[in-house]
């Protein structure tokens, strides 16, 4: 049970949908925090939800946005709902969709967004640059103090979180690699009072990726503008796994697909380059897990 | 309203970082490759392709490397800049890059470059200093002596960190370096990880010609060099006082300077001192290597060229394999080689046992698919497989500031195009958007037809097909640059409106391909040579037979010209001239394209040139291209909603 969610205030006919929003408590378990300007991330949000300060992180693909907000929503015990701005966004699932009864009279049903709103729990705004300006619009409303939102067609005003007393944390996240096009309002800008880079944190993927040499040849690629295609924290911690499981060609055959096919060459030749280094360092990182299970296990025969 | 984007040197502008102190954001780092040799288009593309390759894998793995260029001839195969960014390949010294071999000697010399590169002095360290100034008064020698150690130094460190490199750097031995020459053991003491054949020949030919002593003492020198950390600055003097012994030793024997794989490398800055190999994955040096001694021939232990103990940990190092495989060629069953001079029966000579040794290290599995990829990568057709014109004739150069900021306008124009597509949505549906409209205006539709709803599967309704013709004829020859300008900012908008932009150039001989559809665009702007004549018939057609495939609901159709086209069949009478051309213009509006023709430059005549298509606009500078789009953009808005 949350200290911060008290899931008996929603009204019983939206109960379950809002309880099925509230991530599985394990994924905050493998989350390794950073630190934001000396402040664990979990710590900071936890000053946002409280204070009711929208939080804007900025970073490229796979740098881990979604999973701190999801994380955070999991370890606190809140709902969670991921409004995706970038291509098929679906406003009937953000904000709702009106649908015929059996009666045969329309009838407003809330989206995922809607009822976190409505109810409290951890909003992600994901690429919110790349928002319809229509939807935009509804997200002024809703960062403003008054946190509030109008819903038209269902004839409804909703404040964030009013009608069970439970906090509302947004956060918006956006890519700024996605450049040249894409135009940001000032307003919208302004409307988070927390605004934090949220790059490939080093000391994270290292916590997750045990070669150093991985990583340097990762921020390699990330580092050249030529090399559009993501290299995410994910995909790195899939490669460690796919060369535990199946060895180097099928790692790093996987890794490099994951390129644009102008650019597989090039990575190919690096990570093969780096071949001998990598498995070493991973080869080593296992022999040492192993210990420490070995260890573990004599100790509990003991 | 504040623009997010990056800026031309590659900075990433923020509304947030004014906000943050951190500005962590990866820095993006752009680079170049120049192709200035006198070749055919084809082939200067090809050599552009292999140049960005390396210059790729350079940059992924040194801070330094930005830039490769490829000339016609240089006093050696290659060499790095004094600021440490460029390498330059002098294509002469190099061989065809089309086989395994071939590709393998350039990934070698390149591999060496980039040695230079993390390792090796800068030109400001007092060690380099000092040898320039000792060279360029008393021992014009000294340099070349410096080279020697120094190149057999950085090139243990770099297969210490990249120990997948050995076979490139022998293919690069094996083309640049005459083993047969009196000085080869020089070159080959240190580079303990050739097989100890090769090496015993030499060190045996060094004891011939000049002793044992000789043989030791540059087995010495070398060795002791390449133990050096910092030879630049804290062990400077030591590293001086072997290039004099060197360069002594040389002197007494009165020996000629080895000819050399590289020329002296002088470069700015540090080294990459902090990040070396571990000791267990670096190649014995020279001295710690055991006696390289042709008697030892076929004793596998005692021909380990590498210091057994370390290597034993080492993942994958050069160790016994290659030896015995090495070894192998000099037994009775060895291939007799082929091309080299000797007669046929007769053992190969040295020079052949170091191919075949780097062909064997080209062979091993990982290698070979590194090498077809480069292969593949350098000869890939023209990436558009819907064409099969070639491709336009001109030369790359780095997109101006100009270039990225009609980026960003025609990308404005483009958006408007692509938010007043509503893309995905499903008309007519039981459920979703009440559309308010048909309730109040339609009282006879039933429930099942009162709503739309989104469906991301019809996402295809904001696709974009983009076909662009430019006018290359020697009229445009002062405009060149405006065309590249303008393509290349196309393209990019386009690209980022995952759309696809086809490029054409056109003259009144010919059309060829200068971008395909699923080509994406990248730094480099393509400069095209403007020649002959003028008409576009054939690039029209070529142009609706693209459109005309494309499912794409907004398609246009751009032309960048100077204005009248020629007049007369231009083709003999099969396809040109002005009634071909209004006829492709014509069918292209049918197919439903926004035809539009921009008229660059002021020679154009007053009157708008009129070939049937739907827009016209003359830019005096290229700014009026972004107002080209957003009147195409309008223009289409306007006839989606009138239908």
């Amino acid at each position: 049970m949350s200290d911060l969610f008290n899931l008996e205030a929603v009204p019983l006919a939206d109960r379950e949908r809002v309880a099925a929003l509230i991530p599985d408590p394990r994924i905050a378990e493998g989350y390794v925090h950073r630190d934001v300007l000396g402040v664990d991330d979990f710590d900071l949000l936890d000053y946002a939800l409280a204070e009711a300060e929208n939080v804007m992180l900025a970073g490229p693909t796979g740098s881990s946005k979604t999973t701190v907000a999801r994380a955070y929503a999991a370890a606190r015990g809140l709902p969670f709902a991921l409004v995706e701005c970038s291509g098929a966004m679906d406003p009937g699932t953000v904000l709702g969709r009106t649908v015929v009864t059996d009666e045969g009279m329309p009838a407003w049903v809330d989206g995922d967004f809607t009822l976190v709103v409505r109810y409290g729990g951890v909003v992600l705004v994901d690429e919110v640059n790349m928002a319809h300006p229509r939807i935009t619009a509804a997200f002024h409303q809703l960062l403003a103090v008054t946190r509030r939102i109008s819903i038209p067609e269902a004839g409804q005003t909703v404040k964030a979180g009013s009608e069970t007393g439970n906090p509302v944390l947004f956060v918006a996240a956006y890519n700024p690699r996605y450049q040249g096009t894409v135009r940001m309002s000032e307003a919208l800008s302004n409307r988070f009072a927390i605004q934090v880079d949220w790059d490939y944190d080093r000391s994270v993927e290292q916590a997750l990726v045990p070669s150093t040499r991985l990583l340097d040849t990762a921020d390699g690629i990330r580092s050249l503008s030529e090399i559009r295609t993501p290299l995410s924290t994910n995909a790195l911690m899939e490669f460690v796994r796919h060369w535990l499981a199946l060895g180097w060609g099928f790692a790093s055959g996987l890794l490099v697909n994951r390129f644009d096919l102008s650019e597989r060459a090039a990575v190919m030749r690096a990570l093969e380059a780096n071949s001998a280094a990598i498995e070493a360092e991973l080869t080593e990182a296992l022999a040492y897990d192993l210990a420490d299970e070995q260890a573990d296990d004599a100790e509990e025969g003991e | 309203m504040i623009d997010v984007y990056q800026s031309p040197n590659g900075v990433i502008i923020s509304p947030l970082a004014r906000l943050n102190s951190m500005s962590t954001h990866t820095m993006q780092r752009s680079g170049t490759t120049e192709v200035r040799v006198g070749a055919t288009p084809e082939q200067v593309q090809r050599l552009h392709r292999l140049g960005r390759e390396l210059r790729l894998t350079d940059q992924i793995l040194t801070d330094d490397v930005d830039r490769v260029a490829i000339v016609a001839t240089g006093s050696a195969p290659a060499w790095t800049s004094l600021d440490g960014q460029s390498i330059t390949f002098a294509l002469g010294e190099m061989p065809e890059p089309t086989s395994h071999y071939g590709i393998g000697v350039w990934l070698g010399t390149n591999a060496h470059e980039v040695g230079h590169s993390l390792f090796s002095p800068r030109g400001d360290s007092p060690l380099m200093r000092r040898v320039i100034a000792t060279a360029e008064t008393s021992r014009p020698h000294l340099a070349q002596a410096h080279n020697i150690v120094e190149d057999q130094r950085q090139e243990r460190l770099l297969l210490g960190r990249f120990a997948a490199w050995r076979g490139y750097l022998v293919a690069a031995l094996a083309h640049h370096i005459d083993v047969a020459q009196p000085g080869a053991w020089v070159l080959l003491a240190g580079r303990t990880w050739l097989s100890d054949s090769i090496r015993a020949q030499a060190r045996a030919a060094a004891v011939a010609e000049h002793g044992d002593h000789f043989a030791a003492e540059v087995e010495r020198i070398v060795g002791a060099y390449q133990t050096l950390t910092d030879p630049g600055h804290a062990e400077s003097a030591e590293a001086f006082s072997l290039c004099l012994q060197l360069d002594d030793l040389l002197a007494d024997q009165a020996m000629a300077m080895p000819t050399m794989p590289s020329c002296t490398v002088v470069v700015a800055g540090q080294p990459d001192l902090d990040d070396a190999a571990p000791a267990w994955n670096l190649p014995a040096t020279a001295d710690e290597a055991p006696e390289a001694d042709d008697d030892d021939e076929g004793d596998d232990d005692e021909g380990e060229p590498f210091d057994g103990d370390d290597l034993d940990e080492g993942p994958s190092g050069p160790g016994d394999g290659e030896v015995e495989q090495a070894e192998a060629t000099t037994e009775a069953d060895a291939p007799t080689a082929e091309g080299a001079g000797n007669e046929p029966g007769q053992p190969p000579t040295m020079q052949d046992q170091l191919r075949q040794e780097a062909e064997a290290a080209l062979d091993e599995q990982d290698t070979r698919a590194d090498l077809e990829r480069v292969i593949e990568a350098v000869e890939a057709p023209a990436p558009a497989g819907e064409t099969t014109v070639g491709s336009s004739h001109g030369e790359y150069r780095e997109a101006t500031d100009h270039a990225r900021a009609l980026e960003r306008d025609i990308s404005e124009a483009l958006l408007e195009l692509k938010d007043a597509a509503e893309a995905g949505w499903l008309r007519r549906t039981d459920s979703g958007r009440l559309n308010v409209r048909r309730w109040m205006t339609d009282p006879s539709a039933d429930y099942d037809q009162m709503f739309d709803r989104f469906d991301p599967g019809a996402l295809d309704a904001a696709g974009l097909e983009v076909v662009v013709l430019t006018d290359v004829s020697g009229s445009m020859m002062g405009q060149v640059g405006k065309l590249a300008e303008a393509v290349w900012s196309i393209r990019q908008a386009v690209d980022r409106m995952e759309g696809r932009c086809t490029v054409f150039t056109f003259t009144a001989q010919e059309y060829r391909e200068w971008a395909g559809g699923d080509q994406r665009p990248d730094d480099r702007m393509f400069v095209p040579t403007a020649y002959g004549g003028t008409d576009p018939a054939e690039a029209l057609y070529e142009a609706h037979r693209i459109i005309a495939g494309s499912e794409a609901p907004n398609r246009i159709v751009l032309i960048l010209t100077d204005g009248e086209w020629n007049k007369g069949g231009a083709y003999g009478g099969t396809v040109g001239g002005t009634d071909q051309q209004r006829a492709a213009m014509e069918a292209l509006n049918a197919e439903g394209a926004c035809t539009a023709l921009a008229v660059l430059g002021a020679s154009a005549s007053a009157a708008d040139p009129d070939h049937g298509q739907q827009i016209t606009r003359r830019l005096t500078n290229l700014d009026g291209l972004a107002l080209l789009f957003r009147e195409v953009a309008s223009r289409m808005i306007e006839e989606r909603l009138s239908a």
